[in-house]
Formats: C-alpha cells, structure tokens, sequence
C-alpha cells in the first residue's frame, strides 16, 4: 500500500510571453517509511514538484492521493487539518524562520496549530523536540538568526517533525551547509525515518547527497521523468542522457574511490 | 526598547531624536513658557532681537513677541506635521494591504486610484482641497494626508507581494497555519520596517507642506504658525529679516531632525549587512604594467604572503589571522575552506578588493614590486554571475570593455575580441549573444560570460571565488573543465576558492586548507588529500561524499 500516488500531474506556467511546461505528466509513488531521491538539474521542474505536492503551488492536472485521501481535492481547514501529515524543510536556511522567529515560538507554531500536546506539555515537547535533533534545550530562547546554518536546519527539521508526519519533502535540505555539517544532518535524516517510519522526498542536484539515504532516485528532464529504478542501479547504470551527466557531474576526492562502473 | 537604543547608538539617530525632544519640550510646555495668546501686541514694535531681555528675539510690525511665535508655533508644526503623516500612513497601510492581500480585480482597482493619488502633486491637492473647503487645522491635516498616501500605499503592497513568496510564509503555509495568522503573524510585521523609515520622510514633507499653505495664507488664521510668520515678516525684510529668518530656522532644524531621525530608524531598521565590496584602495597604478605576472619562471614566487591579518568593521576577530603562504607562478592553487574561514576574504585581498572598513595587517609583496591591477593582470570570477554583470549592458560591451581599456583597442577591435572570448568559453550563438542581455542567459551561460570578461584584458592571475556554488552539479562540471582548459592553455595562474575539497582536487596542484582564518595544512593536492598530516584536513577527507561512498541506509525498499 503506498502513501503517496501521484498520477500525470501537470503544471504550465508562462515566462516571457512563452508556455513553460514545468511539469508534464509527471507520475511517483511513495511507500511508508521509503525515501525518493528526484535528481535534476536547474529548472528541470524539481522544486516545482515539490511545492505542488505540498500544496504551495496548484497543479494544472492530475491526481495525488495522499494517505488514502484525494490530496488535491482538500481545500480549506480540511487541507489545513491534514497538512501536518505532509511536511517540508527548505534549501534556504536563513530565509525558513520569520525573522523575529525565536527557536521556541518556532515550534510552538505546530504544536499549537495541530494540538500534538496539551497546552501545558508544550514546553517540555519543545525540550524533547530540541533533544532529538541535537539543539541544546538552552537555545529555545534564542533567536533563530543567532543560530549556525547547521543549527537552524535541526531545528527546521525537529519543526517537520512535531506534527509527526507521514512525508517530509526536503528540497536542497542540505546543500547549503559546510561537509562536516552535512554529514551530521544526514546521519539524523536516516535515524529519524528508521524511528518514525517516515517517508522522505529528498529534491537534490547532487546525486551523492541523494545516495547516501535514497531507496529509488528519480531523474527529472525539463519537467519530466525520465529515469527512476532502485538507487544503486540508477547510479551503477544510468540509461539517459540526463542521468549520465548528473552521475558524471560528481567530483571524486581520489582514483581509489572511483570504481562505480564495475560494481 | 532594543530600537531607540539602536537608533542613539548612532550619531544622526541620537542628533535626530535630541533635537526633536528639545522641540517637542518647548511645544508642550509653550502656555506655560509663554502664557497668554502669542497673537496678543505685547510691546513695541519692531523691537530688534537681542536688545530687550523682555523680547529675546525682537517683536514683529505689531509688537507681538517673536520667541513666543516661533514656540507657539512649534505646537502647530509638530501636530499637524505627525497628525497628517499618521493619517496618511493609517490610509496608505489598509490601501496597500488590501492590495497586497486581496489580488486580483480589487489590487488592479486599487493601484490605479493609488496611481491618481501619485500623478497629481501633493501639494496642489491640499492646496485645492484647503481652498474650497476653508481652512481649519483638521482640514489643513486631511489635505496634507491626501496628498501623501500614496506612496506608503505603493511601498506596502509591494512589500507584501515580495514577504509573501518568502520561504517562511510557505513553511507556515505548510505547517497548516490560518490565512489569518500568517498575515498578522508571518507577513505584517516583516512589511512594517521599510514603511516606518518612509514615514520619517512623510512627517517631514507634511511639517513643510504645512508651512507653505500658512505662508500662501491658507492656514488656520487663529493659530500662529511659522509659515504665517515668515509671510508676515516678508513685508518688511529688507529692513528686519530676522522676522522671516528665525521662524525659517526653526522650520530647518525640525525638518532636519525628522530626517535624522527617519536615517537612524532606516539604519536601525535594516540590521547590520555587510558592507557593500569596493576597492580597499582606489590606487591605480596604470603606469607600472607588471609583466612579470606573466614571465618569468614556473613555480618561482609569484606572490608571497607574511604574517598577514584581516579584520572586517564591525567584527571583533580578524577574519584572517597572520597568514603566511606563497603563490607560485603558473600555478592552480586551491584555497579550500568552510563557512567562516577566511578563504573569501584572502581572495578579495589578493584582488585588492576588500571592502571598506576592512583593516588588513601584515605584507603582500608581489613578484613584479606593483599590486596586479585588477582588469588588467589579474581577472575576478565571483560566485553570482548575476551580481556581478551590469543587467543594463549587453554581454558585448561588458566582455569588450576590458580588452578596450586594458588592452589599448578600439571598439571594433575590443568587439572582435569580445567575440573570440565568448568562443573561448563554449557559448552557443556568439554573435547574436554580443547584443544579448544578462537575463536572457541561463546562470551556467552567466558565469561562462564572468569568464570572458574576467580573461578579456588576458591577465597572468586568474581568482575565481566559489564560482560554480551557485550552479547546479551538471553545469559545475563544465564550468570547471573549461576553467581547467582556459589556464593551461594562457599559461595563467589560477587562484580557485572553494568549499568542496574533491573539486579542488580534480584540478589543483597545490592545495591550501583554511579554518576560522588561520591556515591549517597546505602543500601539494594529492599529498594533502591523500596523506592530511591536521586532523582538520582528515575530518574533512572523511566527510566527503561521492557516488562511491556506502549508502547510510542498508537493504532495498522497505
């Protein structure tokens, strides 16, 4: 049974007087707990895969059922209600807080919107929150601005997971932290779907990022897809154009490293 | 308050706010200061300032005391000034949040009445406004307001259109938050600041547009008002102008406390972003070409670095701490570091490119005695190729202007050579992209014109900063083939700033690994990465990640 089915979805848009096929027939499924890796290169309509399934942007076509329910069809405090199933964490880590945003009232916000806790068990959900995703529970008064780039990405992710979702789409969630950094979050990424049963998108350019924690990876081409199959094998043998310059792309530290092709 | 603090802490905040509590005092206590109607014939007339201590600033044709006008008048100035500019915000604010929010028919409606508002002068607005209907301070507040609402209204829509697409209004969308929790809690306090540095400006417009309708006399004719008294004293000024002149200063030093005022909430307001990159030193030494850059031999000193430090204005420690290091000629030197260590700054210093206020310790001493200049023997490639192209050139002029200036060519001639450079870096359509535009390019095309122009004036010394980290890995790989090409082919050295360690190593000799601006480990690239002798270096070995690194999840689907 999947979570998520997505089936011929479509989106247009115009850009200087010209029609932009952003995504064109564009069908994924997604099972409990799995992560998709959707690998593409700028405006291979990526992203806008992902706003559209996260409702921020409406499709032009196509279906989503999302948790046994027609995804698109909710509107309202209907949508409202369910999107604490479905989450996001961004690529922009300074621009995903309200400025004023402090990391408490941050993930005050879901709890509160979602009732997760009662009101009085808040603050020690926050503290819990904080724990698992490795923010000391002292910063919950800090602001957000004062926080490291790796800092405020856990606290990105600890707010995707208050709501306890089933999906959390991750667009570039890790492409703006330093390597040291971004080793840690992916560490975190991967316990937490092994404790929570969580399914990820994970939207990325880099396919070593996309490696290291995807079950499938999917290879999108001016809005299509146009390669998708289990993560080793896209990467051991990739079959379009697209996917060979994406596997291509990534640069290797040494020749010691570098037999893919023969595995 | 965190913001009046912040506004003392600099000067013209500090001056703003001290001459407006000064004025504002002397308006609130005038009844006391000076009892009785500052209408009332007081004395002799025309008495000379200074020369009565009755009358510190003289009386005017009907013996009515000046220094009891211009305080009383204070009153006027200051409350119909804040009182017009509050009703012009008030407007402005629900005009443009209605626009901002609603969309559609009702912001299309909305915005032409707000273009009206803005085509007809303010002034002749409240002019017509306080000549038909009679002139009373709420009507003379009402006309300025009428006059001014309009660009606040503008300022506010266009900021929420903009707060709007912020990615943490999408993060409250997708957490589920009401439409109108996200527009009082997420939108409307992100759109306030630039609308409260406006008004500073509005107060001030609506304190002279106020004097100038009491000066055409148009005001309230049962208040005393400054503009009234400068129109009063325009009678007789040739024999006494300090009837007009002392109500006219008073008029200046309010407007310019405003507009301090307004400068210290902007400043405020805006935090404290880094400085904008200038030249460190506007030092042109046209005269002394270095053209050792080039010659000379392979792997001799192009540039020797000691003991050099660089502190940023405003940070407390340097940005780069005593650093010692040599640039070999010919060379592809990576400087290899994360955020914050210092590797961006050393190649704006080497560039002579530091931002102002930047203090730089310590000796750069090049090989040929001069600096290279920047243009000439030493080509910049930055990581925004959308930054740093002019939008309003074509990508023609900007790769001809270096080879025009540096290279002493005509235009045609710095065209043709324009030409062969956009050839050189692999663009599709040369000649028709000469008249192109940047947006018209994708940003990988961007970054292969930055190129061009970077190598137009064929320097020795190529630094390009993080120039692929904007890009996406497909065309990173291009950029970085064609970079590779370009310098072994010219014989250049190359300076190549970059966060990502197997990059580097694709392509450097040398290697140079920075952390919190102090060099750690540097030396050859394939000793350094294969052997680190600093555990930093190993730690970031260890990090790397490509397609040969094992997974962090085992097993298929689960």
């Amino acid at each position: 049974m999947s979570l998520l089915v997505a089936e011929n979805l479509g989106k247009r848009y115009l850009s200087a007087g010209r029609r932009v096929e952003a995504l064109c027939d564009v069908s994924l499924s997604l099972a409990a707990g799995e992560t998709l890796g959707l690998a593409g290169a700028s405006g291979s309509g990526k992203s806008t895969l992902a706003r559209v399934l996260t409702r921020l942007t409406p499709a032009d076509g196509g279906r989503v059922q999302f948790a046994g329910e027609d995804w698109l069809a909710l509107s309202g405090s209907a949508l409202r209600k369910r999107r604490g199933r479905m989450q996001m964490v961004f690529q922009d880590i300074a621009g995903a807080f309200n400025p004023r945003a402090t990391v408490a009232s941050a993930l005050d916000d879901p709890l509160r919107i979602h009732a997760v806790v009662p009101k009085a068990e808040r603050a020690r959900e926050i503290a819990a929150l904080l724990d698992r995703v490795g923010v000391p529970a002292a910063y919950a008064g800090r602001p957000i601005a004062s926080l490291s780039g790796g800092q405020r990405q856990r606290v990105a992710i600890a707010r995707a997971i208050a709501t306890r979702p089933a999906l959390i789409v991750l667009d570039e969630a890790v492409s703006a932290l330093d390597v040291s950094v971004r080793e840690r979050i992916l560490e975190l990424l991967v316990a937490l779907q092994q404790e929570r049963d969580i399914a990820y998108l994970f939207v990325s350019h880099d396919l070593s990022v996309l490696r290291a924690l995807s079950h499938r990876i999917a290879i999108m081409e001016a809005g299509r897809i146009v390669e998708a199959g289990p993560a080793a094998q896209v990467i051991a043998d990739p079959r379009s154009p697209a996917a060979r310059a994406l596997v291509r792309a990534v640069p290797h530290l040494s020749p010691q490293k570098e037999p893919i092709d023969g595995r | 308050m965190t913001l009046v603090r912040t506004i003392l802490g600099k000067p013209e905040g500090a001056i703003g706010l001290g001459i407006l509590a000064i004025l504002a005092t002397l308006a609130l206590l005038a009844p006391v200061l000076f009892p009785g109607d500052p209408l009332r014939i007081a004395g002799p007339a025309l008495k000379a300032p200074f020369s009565d201590a009755a009358f510190p600033l003289g009386t005017d044709r009907l013996g009515r005391d000046v220094l009891a006008g211009i305080v009383h008048g204070a009153r006027t100035s200051l409350f119909v000034g804040l009182a017009a500019a509050l009703a012009a915000l008030a407007i402005g604010l629900s005009v443009g949040l209605t626009a901002g929010f609603a969309g559609g028919l009702a912001d299309e409606a909305l915005m032409r009445v707000v273009d009206a508002f803005q085509i007809v002068p303010g002034f002749l607005l409240a002019l017509a406004f306080v000549s038909v209907i009679g002139a009373s301070v709420p009507v003379v507040v009402l006309a300025i307001a009428l006059g001014a609402w309009a660009d606040p209204a503008r300022l506010t829509r266009a900021e929420v259109l903009s707060v709007r697409e912020r990615d943490y209004v999408s993060a409250a969308r997708v957490l589920g938050m009401h439409p109108v929790e996200i527009a009082f809690r997420e939108i409307l306090p992100n759109v306030l600041p630039p609308v409260l540095a406006l008004s500073a400006i509005i107060v001030a417009a609506a304190i002279l547009t106020e004097a100038a309708l009491s000066f055409l006399g148009l005001g309230d004719p049962n208040v005393v008002t400054w503009g009234s008294m400068i129109a009063e004293g325009r009678n007789v000024l040739r024999s006494s102008p300090f009837l007009s002149i002392f109500p006219g200063l008073a008029l200046v030093v309010t407007v310019v406390g405003v507009y301090l005022l307004g400068e210290g909430l902007t400043n405020a307001l805006a935090g404290n972003d880094d400085p904008p990159c200038r030249p460190a030193s506007p030092r042109r030494r046209r005269d002394m070409g270095d053209p050792s850059i080039r010659r000379g031999g392979e792997g001799s000193p192009l540039c020797t670095i000691e003991n050099f430090s660089v502190t940023h204005r405003g940070q407390d420690g340097p940005a780069l701490n005593k650093l010692d290091l040599t640039i070999r000629k010919g060379g592809r030197l990576a400087i290899i570091g994360e955020s914050g260590s210092g590797k961006s700054t050393l190649a704006r210093a080497l560039a002579g490119l530091l931002p102002d206020g930047a203090r730089a310790e310590g000796r750069i001493s090049w090989a040929g005695g001069a600096a290279p200049l920047a243009g000439r023997d030493l080509g910049f490639v930055l990581q925004d190729p959308s930054a740093s192209l002019n939008p309003v050139l074509t990508i023609g002029e900007q790769v001809a202007e270096g080879a025009r200036q540096h290279l002493g060519l005509s235009w045609p001639d710095a065209r043709s050579r324009a030409l062969d450079m956009l050839v050189r870096v692999q663009l599709p359509e040369p000649e028709k992209l000469l008249k192109a535009y940047p947006h018209q390019l994708s940003g990988g095309q961007r970054q292969r014109v930055a190129i061009a122009a970077a190598l137009a004036a064929r320097p020795g010394l190529l630094i390009a900063d993080e120039p692929t980290s904007a890009l996406d890995m497909v065309v990173q790989a291009e950029i970085v083939t064609l970079l590779d090409e370009l310098v072994r082919e010219a014989g250049m050295t190359l300076i190549f700033v970059t966060h990502d360690i197997a990059l580097a190593a694709g392509f450097a000799d040398h290697v140079a690994i920075f952390r919190e601006g102090r060099l750690v480990e540097t030396g050859p690239a394939a000793a350094v990465l294969t052997a680190p002798r600093e555990a930093y270096t190993r730690m970031l070995v260890a990090s790397h990640r490509d397609l040969a690194t094992p997974p962090l999840i085992g097993g298929i689907v689960p």
